[in-house]
């Protein structure tokens, strides 16, 4: 069984395009909606033995003080979001919704300052820039046998990871814009952990095509590459399989405040296999096709 | 591979599985709650457990700010971070909540956590009242208001405050001056004999008694109307000592312990679901290496959930999920080994060649891609708060021993397998009898040529 993954990578490449561009075309109008973490503000998670009408509800918030509460129902229960509320008042707020909704009324609660919120960005900004660093440098470090040639392969590698972040964020905003969906520190977090697959994934790749390369001297690289994905592939997917039946278990079973996390992390997976077998290479052996195209030229008289 | 490797690895199970069970069931061999040895003056007394996090066995979660501007130029900040971490230590060992936690977040920043504790305002007060206690004198030049002596009277210098109840059967909390303290207590109801002193708690007036005798120790109680959790409160506030520098909560989380319990309950069947579809399609997919990587897996498990316990891990919500997705992991390497073990197989060596180049074929993938993950979980537990920083380790702690169960434990089993004459046939492995190479694509290039 042999497919030509190498020749027909501009069909690949139209496929990545087609899922991302509408992504970040959702993250360039404001898509993705930043959760209290990222923002500042208060999240009430309440489970209700009745549960109550929203407007009933929002008359509640508004008689504490606070008009700008969204109540919003959610599997198990409703979350109201408000400004930042101090623990006193906070408080106070709950035993209003105890004495209204009965004692059995359940309330996680959840605070964060503005002025904490942007700690928090600066956080997630340097952590995914030092991971992307690091991982260059590993890449390069493991491809050292290839001399120069080791950074198209970290910069590929690069490429493909930079294109499950967008997939993952472009479709994140995408939710966001729809259906309100929130991204907070355990999405950035699910973001670091697909940007580690994805490079886990393209590592494999690439070792046997380096493996193939040492083994067939003189070969030409874009029958090596398309060999090297053919052998890895049967590999690449069950590893994938495995991690989306664990993943989808934590979906469907893991509770509601995990379901964004697992649903982020299992759009990376499959986008980080698909840019794999499909991408990582395919930008290497365009970049020798470039190259040799261009030394042809200089080659040839004009 | 060495001789002793098979009993090092059933050594460890064993461990494993012994500190996995919960230790209130058996109490065999030590009578005592997990690790208790004594060697000589030498003690080890180590309580196992699975320490859950606030998200999982509910409880209230504050990030407290220090107002750095109070602190006086040229003073550390570090410094005033560890004395209100003290105090406030102080406060909550007075309250007796178990673990709780209280550990710097950089220079200015506390992270107080209080598992069980289900009152958000009595949190608060603990964490940033700053109780400064003050006896102030009626001010000559505005009458009816007070003022500070010259230096404040402040609650610095105090014997251990009490609470007792006063003939109207009120609760009142007793202290005492120590020092100079008294000395002054006891000067200062000489001179404001029958007129007011004014005793504050953070600039607010808790009582105004008038002083009717005067005084002949450094004694006095505060009378304000208290509850008795109230006055019980304010003694154990002003006994810890006022805070150094005001704190300010930046972020606040309270979750209900019945809503962690549930959390709980979901995580345990979302991991056994997990752990179930990956053996399930291990063994249909790879046969007898499926049953192997099975086995590995579950070596796997036990050995992550002793290291949990015994470092220990606190498992939040997001830990749970980490171990999980390490759970997925973990099957990689074991795929990555059998992958190659089947095309060495086809490749027509024989079983015994085949499972050794396996094991060195995909050793370096093993590796780099290992690393990439742990690299990512180091530099999330680095620059990660609470949530993040739980899944990191989690993680972390999750590849490094699949690692090991990986190049260690499935190779050892693998080895012990084909010992077997009747668990050598091709089929068990997903290969088909020996054949002929197969035909190839003319484009194609030649595979590795057997070594």
């Amino acid at each position: 069984m042999l497919f030509h993954v190498v020749e027909r990578k501009w069909w690949y490449f139209l496929l990545s395009a087609l899922l991302i561009v509408p992504g970040v075309f959702f993250l360039a109008i404001g898509g993705l909606k930043p959760g209290i973490e990222f923002k500042g503000g208060s999240l009430l998670e309440i489970t209700f033995v009745t549960r109550p009408q929203d407007d009933d509800l929002k008359a509640l918030f508004t008689s504490l003080g606070h008009p700008e509460a969204t109540p919003q129902g959610v599997a198990g229960g409703v979350e109201v979001r408000t400004t930042e509320m101090l623990p006193a008042e906070l408080a106070k707020t709950e035993q209003a919704l105890k004495d209204r909704y009965g004692a059995d009324t359940r309330v996680n609660s959840s605070v964060v300052s503005p002025s904490f919120s942007v700690e928090l960005i600066q956080n997630a900004v340097k952590s995914i820039a030092l991971a992307s660093v690091l991982i260059v440098l590993l890449i390069a470090w493991a491809f050292r046998s290839f001399g120069w040639s080791a950074f198209r392969y970290g910069i590929a590698a690069i490429i493909s990871l930079l294109h499950d972040a967008a997939v993952v964020l472009g479709i994140f905003a995408i939710l966001g814009y729809f259906l309100n969906v929130e991204v907070d520190s355990l999405f950035v977090t699910a973001v670091l952990t697909i940007i580690g697959f994805s490079v886990h994934d393209t590592i494999v790749v690439f070792d046997r095509i380096r493996e193939n390369l040492r083994l067939n001297p003189g070969e030409a690289l874009n029958p090596v590459i398309n060999f090297s994905i053919m052998q890895t592939l049967a590999r690449s997917v069950i590893t994938s399989l495995t991690v989306v039946f664990t993943l989808l278990a934590l979906y469907l079973f893991g509770g509601y405040s995990v379901r964004n996390f697992a649903l982020a992390l299992l759009i990376g997976i499959v986008s980080g296999t698909y840019s794999s077998i499909f991408n990582a290479s395919q930008i290497v052996s365009l970049w020798q096709e470039v190259e040799d195209r261009l030394r042809h030229r200089a080659l040839t008289p004009a | 591979m060495n001789r002793l490797f098979p009993w090092a690895v059933a050594l460890i199970a064993v461990f494993a599985v012994f500190i996995d069970i919960p230790k209130h069931q058996f109490s065999f061999p030590f009578n005592c709650p997990g690790i208790c040895l004594r060697v000589g003056g030498f003690s080890v007394n180590q309580e196992i457990k699975t320490h859950l996090g606030l998200d999982l066995q509910g409880g209230i979660q504050l990030v407290l700010q220090m107002k750095t501007d109070e602190i006086p130029a040229g003073q550390s900040v570090p410094d005033y971070n560890e004395r209100a971490r003290r105090v406030i230590d102080r406060r909550i060992n007075g309250l007796g909540v178990s673990e709780p936690v209280i550990q710097a977040i950089g220079d200015d920043k506390i992270l107080v956590q209080l598992p069980g504790i289900d009152d958000l305002q009595q949190a608060n007060d603990i964490a940033t009242r700053q109780a400064k206690l003050e006896i102030k004198v009626p001010d000559k030049d505005a009458p009816g208001t007070f003022k500070s002596l010259q230096p404040p009277l402040t609650g610095e210098h105090l014997n251990p405050t009490y609470v007792t109840f006063d003939s109207a059967n009120q609760p009142v909390v007793n202290f005492e001056f120590t020092g100079s303290d008294a000395d002054r207590w006891v000067q200062l109801s000489k001179d404001y004999l029958n007129q007011p002193v004014q005793i504050t708690l953070d600039g607010q007036q808790i009582s105004a008694p008038t002083i009717q005798v005067v005084f002949t120790s450094g004694r006095g109680i505060i009378q304000g109307r208290f509850t008795v959790d109230e006055a019980k409160q304010l003694s154990l506030l002003i006994n810890s000592g006022a805070l150094p520098v005001s704190l300010q909560v930046i972020q606040s989380s309270r979750v209900e312990p019945t809503l962690g319990r549930d959390s709980v309950n979901r995580s345990l069947i979302a991991g056994a679901v997990g752990l179930l579809l990956v053996a399930f399609f291990m063994l249909v997919y790879y046969r007898l290496p499926g049953a192997i990587a099975v086995l590995a897996l579950l070596y796997y498990t036990a050995l992550t959930y002793a290291i949990f316990r015994l470092v220990p891990v606190t498992l939040t919500l997001a830990g749970i999920a980490g171990f999980i997705l390490s759970i997925g992991m973990a099957v990689d390497a074991n795929v990555l080994t059998f992958e190659r073990l089947k095309e060495e197989l086809r490749s027509g060596k024989s079983l015994r060649v085949a499972v050794e180049e396996g094991r060195k074929r995909a050793f370096p993938s093993i590796l780099y891609s290992n690393l990439a993950t742990i690299l990512t979980a180091a530099i999330l537990f680095e620059l990660g708060t609470g949530t993040v920083k739980g899944f990191a380790l989690t993680l972390g702690i999750g590849v490094a021993v699949s690692f090991f169960t990986a190049v260690i434990v499935t190779q050892m089993l693998l080895h012990g397998v084909i010992e077997f004459a009747s668990l050598r046939r091709r089929a068990l492995y997903g290969v088909e009898e020996r054949q002929p190479e197969a035909a190839r694509d003319g484009r194609e290039p030649r595979p590795a040529p057997a070594v």
